[in-house]
């Protein structure tokens, strides 16, 4: 009884570090840890991006659980509050029940309010427009940018859209709108409200971990971390590009501006 | 001289509303997660006569090493401050240029900026992976010394 819900925690505790930005090592350590502080000597985990599978045997009977994680919420914030429970849980091994109710109480947190998190999305826009080299007007034309990137990964979301159609759909409108200002004869920068507004796109996490999984030897979630990446990347890519045609083609007039 | 390391500012702030994209909240965080991107970019800029990809490879280090320093300080994973503290150096405007010259038909620069872009790329992974390592390293030898100390004591 004790041992199953070692594991259930265990998997929970794994699912929730992955979805928030935790490296492969650091889901299969802590896990791990975990494990070796309650006094289970013969465990096997085992973790890729989209799935987790834990095994204690205790004498010649086996405890396995898997679980499968689709989404990620990426909140660095949630990281770190596991990763401070993971280490204090190691050291004290409270009770389960104990552990169960910290992790809901880290999980239940909430995030960003909605404005906060739109005004944010809208400055870094701003603020990357002026770090590569835009002025004060196009980094004002990248604000509305920003906005439109948060609306539609929130809305795509919500509908369950792959990351490929997320990221074309919001490189493209958010592609729009400095183009067709500029088409319309105000005198911006449209590529560096562009580029700007991009950075948001980015997967960060994503290029991040999956040079320190390579690292530490995790070539199969490095493969997949890559592909990921290249997918995302070609979706902005393919978004944007089909908005500089679109503009081209519906508003040929000022041809050879942009 | 304002105007050439105005960027670091910029880099600063656009790290700073980053975090608040990725929900980081404590302040201390967000603050040495700007600085780490911040400092990034100023060791980019600083030897402006060597080539881009020593230059990238240079300050991506940098970026690493204060991420290592303060996970150590603030005690959270590394890989916080280093995926706030990379995206400046993440090369936007070469590869909104390659798709340029994509679209306009234009070959041989579509292939010129995108081995650019692809080299300065290379150049963040490895110099992030250098450090990455070399910190892996240490707390590996630290937690066995420690260990090692453990047993003697009993």
């Amino acid at each position: 009884m004790e041992t199953e819900k070692l594991l259930n925690f265990c998997c929970t505790i794994g699912r929730d570090l992955m979805q928030n930005g935790a490296e492969i090592f650091r889901v299969e350590e802590s896990i791990q840890h975990i494990l070796n502080a309650y006094g289970c000597a013969d465990t096997e985990v085992f973790a890729i991006p989209s799935c987790i599978i834990v095994n204690i045997q205790e004498g010649e009977r086996n405890y396995t659980k898997s679980v499968r994680i689709k989404t990620a919420a990426n909140n660095l914030r949630k990281l770190d509050k596991l990763n401070a429970l993971c280490w204090d849980i190691c050291r004290d091994t409270p009770p389960m029940e104990e552990n169960q109710r910290r992790l809901a109480e880290v999980m239940a947190e909430p995030r960003y309010p909605l404005a906060v998190s739109y005004l944010a999305y809208g400055l870094t826009a701003f603020f990357f427009t002026l770090f590569w080299g835009g002025r004060f007007t196009d980094a004002l034309a990248a604000f509305p940018c920003g906005l439109i990137i948060k609306w539609t990964l929130s809305s795509m979301g919500r509908v369950r859209a792959n990351v490929f159609f997320t990221n074309l759909l919001a490189g493209m409108l958010m592609a729009l709108p400095p183009l067709l200002l500029l088409r319309w004869g105000v005198g911006i920068d449209a590529d560096k409200c562009i580029i700007g507004a991009m950075m948001l796109l980015v997967p960060g996490i994503a290029i991040t971990n999956v040079i320190r999984d390579v690292l530490a030897g995790d070539f199969l979630t490095a493969v997949t971390r890559l592909a990921e990446v290249l997918i995302v990347g070609f979706g902005i890519a393919v978004g944007v590009a089909l908005a500089i045609t679109a503009v081209r083609f519906a508003l040929p007039a000022a041809a050879g501006l942009a | 001289m304002l105007k050439t390391f105005l960027p670091c500012l910029w880099a600063f702030l656009a790290c700073l509303t980053f975090c608040f994209v990725f929900e980081l909240r404590r302040w201390r965080f967000i603050l040495a997660a700007s600085f780490t991107g911040a400092m990034g970019w100023l060791v980019y800029l600083l030897p402006d006569n060597w080539g881009s990809v020593a230059r990238f490879l240079t300050a991506t280090v940098v970026v690493a090493v204060l991420s290592e320093i303060f996970a150590r300080i603030l005690k959270t994973p590394a890989t916080i401050f280093l995926i706030i503290g990379i995206i400046p150096m993440v090369p936007g405007g070469g590869i909104y240029y390659t798709l340029e010259a994509l679209i306009n038909g234009d070959m041989p620069l579509f292939v010129q900026r995108g081995m650019e872009t692809a080299a300065s790329a290379g150049a963040i992974a490895v110099g992030c992976s250098l450090v990455s390592s070399v910190a892996r390293i240490i707390a590996l030898l630290r937690r066995e010394r420690e260990n090692r100390q453990n047993r003697d004591a009993i």
